[in-house]
């Protein structure tokens, strides 16, 4: 059995390599990305609990993740998915690399 | 004359019953090679219609869903929400049958449109909240409802206009 864990690092990784792209819904505070046709969508409520539902190939929603079900370390990695997921959808990157243009600051070297 | 005819009759049958044999078998050989190339024509011809009939379905679902999604802005300008959530579904229903119908080998397109068909459940819920409530639907949610659309539909038409016909290379692109 595949452990909950493992998913989140996995989806944390590759969206850190920028393999995974987060697209933002309609619903204020949830993001989706899919992996095949595999999707999850990732959201924060008005508490700040996350929330991590994976849908399968007919688009069901069949797992869901939330405070409950997790560990402290995976409500921790939720999180950092999550911000993850919100800086992949706005693309945050770019934005910040105008800003720092904007203000002429001195760039590290792109990898 | 008739000493001789009588003494080798039998290694002249001989040999000229191996010549039958291996005219025979030349024959055989030569009539496998082509029943083979007959058949393998015949396969080959059967993918290609194959190919063929799968991108006109999925021009047509493309199309289908484009549809939809013109059907549901209209329906949004106009304020007929509720009329509106009855066309989510099956627009979620046609982009599995394009999902389906998408090669393998074209993950970035199948993870695409696995987002859109999840995008559109959460239009669909959102519009349903709304509904339920007998709330009319905020501004922000309005327009943000139809930057979706038209991102999907953008991606769709880009899609539709990239499958091949006639091609007996071709796959959807």
């Amino acid at each position: 059995m595949i452990e909950l864990g493992q998913i989140l690092s996995g989806l944390v990784q590759r969206t850190e390599e920028g393999k995974l792209k987060w697209t933002k819904s309609v619903q204020n505070g949830r993001y989706i990305a899919s992996v095949d046709v595999i999707s999850v969508a990732i959201m924060v409520d008005g508490s700040f609990f996350y929330r991590l539902d994976i849908l399968d190939e007919s688009g069901e929603t069949v797992e869901s993740f939330g405070r409950k079900d997790t560990t402290a370390e995976e409500d921790e990695e939720l999180e950092r998915l999550y911000v993850l997921a919100r800086r992949s959808a706005h693309d945050v990157n770019s934005v910040l690399e105008k800003l720092a243009k904007g203000l002429e600051l001195q760039l590290p070297p792109s990898r | 004359m008739m000493g001789f005819w009588s003494s080798t009759w039998g290694d002249v049958a001989t040999v000229f019953g191996i010549l039958v044999a291996l005219g025979g078998l030349t024959w055989a050989i030569v009539e496998a090679r082509r029943a083979r190339s007959a058949s393998e024509a015949a396969e080959a011809a059967a993918s290609d219609t194959s190919a063929q009939i799968a991108r006109y379905l999925q021009t047509v679902d493309l199309q289908r869903a484009i549809g939809l999604i013109q059907r549901i802005k209209t329906l949004h300008d106009n304020d007929r929400w509720e009329a509106s959530g009855e066309h989510y579904q099956p627009l979620r229903e046609t982009l599995s049958d394009i999902i389906t119908r998408c090669p393998m080998e074209q993950a970035s397109v199948r993870e695409k449109l696995a987002t859109a068909r999840t995008s559109v459940g959460d239009m669909e819920n959102l519009v349903r909240q709304h509904v339920s409530r007998h709330q009319s639907v905020p501004e922000n949610d309005r327009s943000q409802l139809n930057q979706s659309l038209n991102n999907i539909q953008s991606d769709l038409e880009e899609l539709a206009s990239s499958v091949w016909f006639g091609d007996s290379q071709g796959e959807m692109r």
